[in-house]
């Protein structure tokens, strides 16, 4: 039996991680949207690390945020009231997305006048309009780091930037597209680590472990002539799309997708492989994840390199896969009915961030697309400090004792 | 033997109410059964109250709003009972009330006051008063098959930038083209004008009845006010608006005249912030009444002061739209509620910090503190919900606001 994931050892990881990146010269930008780009950052020589909810910090946002706030605003306000977060150059908040993360950085600049608060706005919409909108977003955005940090936009720094990226996203995609097909080929945490590492300090070292995963894993398909099917599932779910698979995915156990918003992936890893060690039915496996820092910013199209970089940039934020922040609910609800019909799956886990108004406004849909597709569904209401952790961990239990049955 | 009975005159209340309180409410009846025969004709669309709503009236559609729908069912005191039906079909009570209490009514009308609003043939929302609209909207959409048109309104910092500006005006001519194709009516730009000279005519005379409140003794109490914005919420554009409100005006100008207040003695005033708890809307306001507390001003029913300037439609709706102050940030609202205590001569201020509208009430604790600085004046937070009675508790409230009157007099 598999020893059970501590999630304090992510914790600690992700800061010896951030340590390695810390140079004297390094200018760090945190930033909290999932789709924040940043190749952008990388050409004003800053280099950007993803805020983390950390599950040890709580309880000192009550004298500027109410309870109703999100749970990840205000673990993320938490870090900081505490001196929790690492030494930043600036923090870059999203405009745009949801209630909460717009008024935290309003209530951030009052309370933090010391940090460089910036601010880049997103459409809701996903037309050509609200790409001609962020092209200009970005050019000021762009502009408004030149004066700041008092560096130029680079090209050559904005170039290195989207091959990096552009790399990551296509080994990360094929691991994900492998996964659906032979789920035990690179277990979901370790998949999440490799995510999490590489949004923490994106880089030569995180992409080479990323890439280095990838290539083990296609040779591990080659021998079951498997490569031709993933590649084009990528394809596809790059698209949007899932085509019919041309090869039977693995079922040893249970699969299982997992939807939510701006959750940790590493978090729910935790819990579901805790949860399957308590239920004893180990062979249960996610084989996908809809999280907005797991699959909504791996699918991310690559940006052009022909063009105008601010255009191209803005392209590929809004091509990616839509955040429940933005419109489209009807293509999510028929993307998660494709997924059931044709990825052979047998249970839904919803995780839900306290307070998160746009997740929570798509769910009771999701359950009834769930219900008619007959998956089975548990719904998982979660804060980052896990502190109803017991009944959640007996949530997955009994969720998954009922698929084992089900099965 | 007879008793000799004495007859003593009826005590005068705290409050004093309006008269015009008659034609509001047959303005207002009459305005819910036109959404019934629109819903039947095919023409009823449910907007925001941030939208452009001179757009759906300058195609011949009549116009529902949820959210005053919500202060129905509010005043009804029916929340929860809305909101648990919501809670069945999965929705969180975390979400919204306005948007649970809504759903709630569509799943069940026949539990629902007034049967719920009438099934719309198009949903418009605005996200200039808060982001979730779009999650309410589409969740309706689903329920009663009735497009979705957002109306996108980045929230701005400072000015309005060209590229916002022309975001927004883009927006603007796919609802043109959203509201021809749904309601088979080709768009006339004329008319569009007409529809919005009507809207500043029925905008200006709500601003002088709000204006009117810096007299002392202040014409208007919040009640006043919430109640009275009806029209200016779901008429603008319309004739019925700007008859409503000339009686209306007339009735106030006629109380500053005679120096007669909203409340019989007017000790204290103050500024109201948020949406108030509908289901105790009455009481708490006449309670304060009683012990000389008038709220001559609030942040929440000057939303609709601007006026849509004369010049190329569609840019003057957006230029007006995307400026709505709740889309331009925490310190442009502090800026606003300073200059509504300093104008309207205030003693102080109380936000309700209301647990479903997130874009209002974060950062209300950042906004005493300023607003105190600034001004001088202190202030008090009290917590609760419009709707939802379950998550407010009207004694703990009072007693935050004793503790202010305390420092006050």
């Amino acid at each position: 039996m598999s020893a059970p994931l501590s999630y304090d050892t992510v914790v600690s990881e992700r800061r010896q991680l951030l340590q390695t990146i810390i140079t004297p010269e390094t200018s760090l930008v945190g930033y909290i949207y999932p789709h924040t780009p940043l190749e952008l950052f990388f050409a004003h020589h800053l280099t950007p690390t993803l805020l983390w909810a950390d599950h040890k910090t709580s309880g000192a946002y009550e004298a500027s945020l109410q309870t109703f706030c999100c749970a990840y605003s205000r673990n993320l306000f938490s870090q900081r009231a505490k001196e929790q977060l690492p030494k930043l150059s600036a923090i870059a908040f999203p405009g745009g997305t949801c209630d909460s993360l717009q008024n935290l950085g309003d209530v951030w600049r009052a309370r933090f006048h010391e940090d460089t608060v910036l601010r880049l706005t997103y459409p809701v919409a996903r037309d050509e309009a609200a790409i001609t909108y962020l092209t200009e977003e970005l050019r000021g955005f762009s502009n408004h780091l030149e004066v700041t940090f008092g560096s130029k936009f680079s090209i050559d720094k904005y170039r290195e930037a989207v091959a990096l990226t552009a790399e990551f996203r296509a080994a990360a995609q094929f691991i994900v597209a492998a996964r659906i097909f032979q789920p035990s080929i690179y277990p979901y945490p370790e998949y999440a680590k490799l995510i999490r590492q590489f949004f923490t300090a994106p880089g030569p070292h995180t992409l080479q472990q990323v890439e280095q995963v990838a290539s083990e894993v296609q040779h591990e398909l080659r021998t079951n002539q498997l490569i031709p099917s993933a590649e084009a599932l990528r394809y596809g779910l790059l698209k949007g799309q899932i085509p019919e698979l041309t090869a039977t995915p693995e079922r040893k156990g249970p699969r299982i997708v997992v939807v939510g918003g701006m959750i940790d992936p590493e978090g729910i890893a935790v819990l579901f492989e805790n949860a399957k060690i308590n239920a004893e039915v180990e062979e249960a496996q996610i084989v996908l994840d809809i999280l907005s820092f797991s699959f909504r910013t791996v699918f991310h199209p690559p940006s052009n390199l022909q063009g105008d970089p601010f255009h191209e940039l803005a392209q590929s934020i809004i091509s990616a896969p839509a955040e429940p922040t933005q419109e489209g609910l009807p293509d999510r609800l028929h993307f998660l009915e494709v997924i059931f019909d044709k990825l052979k799956i047998d249970g839904l886990i919803i995780a839900e961030h306290s307070f998160c108004d746009p997740d929570q406004f798509e769910i009771p849909d999701m359950l009834k697309i769930a219900e008619k597709k007959k998956v089975l569904t548990v719904r998982l209401p979660l804060d980052p400090e896990f502190s109803d952790r017991a009944r959640i961990e007996g949530r997955l239990q009994s969720f998954f004792e009922t698929l084992s049955v089900k099965r | 033997m007879s008793q000799k009975t004495t007859t003593e005159p009826p005590k005068e209340k705290a409050y004093r109410k309006l008269y015009t309180s008659k034609l509001l409410r047959e303005t207002m009846t009459l305005h819910i059964l036109s959404t019934k025969t629109a819903s039947q004709n095919g023409r009823l669309v449910w907007v925001t109250s941030g939208f452009p709503v001179e757009i759906p009236v300058a195609f011949d559609t009549v116009a529902a709003y949820p959210e005053q729908y919500g202060a129905i069912v509010g005043s009804e005191k029916c929340g929860p009972l809305l909101c648990g039906f919501a809670e069945e079909l999965g929705f969180s009570q975390e979400l919204c009330s306005y948007a649970r209490s809504s759903i709630g009514s569509v799943k069940k009308p026949e539990q629902s006051p007034l049967t719920g609003l009438p099934i719309p043939q198009a949903l418009l929302a605005c996200n200039n008063i808060c982001g979730t609209v779009l999650g309410w909207y589409e969740a309706v959409s689903e329920m009663t098959g009735a497009p979705v048109y957002l109306v996108d309104t980045p929230p701005l910092e400072g000015d309005q930038p060209p590229h916002h500006l022309a975001y927004v005006k883009s927006n603007l001519e796919g609802l043109i083209t959203f509201m021809s194709e749904t309601f088979n009516q080709p768009y006339d730009e004329e008319k569009l004008l007409q529809v919005a000279d009507l809207s500043n005519t029925a905008v200006n005379l709500w601003t002088k009845s709000l204006e009117a409140c810096k007299n002392k003794p202040s014409p208007l109490n919040c009640a006043d006010r919430f109640l009275s914005m009806a029209p200016i919420v779901a008429l603008r554009g319309t004739q019925q608006a700007i008859d409503f409100y000339q009686a209306f005006y007339g009735e106030v100008k006629e109380r500053v005249k005679q120096g007669l207040g909203a409340i019989r003695e007017e000790r204290v005033r103050l500024l109201w912030d948020n949406i108030p708890p509908w289901f105790t809307i009455y009481n708490f306001f006449n309670t304060l009444a009683k012990k000389g507390v008038v709220f001559p001003a609030d942040s929440y029913t000057h939303a609709w002061s601007a006026n849509i300037p004369r010049g190329e439609a569609l840019e003057s709706i957006a230029q007006v739209y995307s400026k709505i102050w709740l889309n331009k940030g925490l310190s442009a609202k502090i800026d606003k509620m300073c200059n509504l205590i300093k104008d309207y001569e205030l003693d102080g201020f109380v936000l309700f910090s209301v647990r479903s509208c997130k874009r209002y009430s974060l950062g209300q604790m950042v906004t005493k503190e300023v607003i105190t600085r600034r001004t001088g004046v202190p202030g008090v937070i009290i917590e609760g919900d419009m709707v939802d009675s379950q998550q407010y508790n009207e004694a703990q409230a009072e007693t935050r606001v004793d503790a202010l009157l305390e420092m006050i007099l």
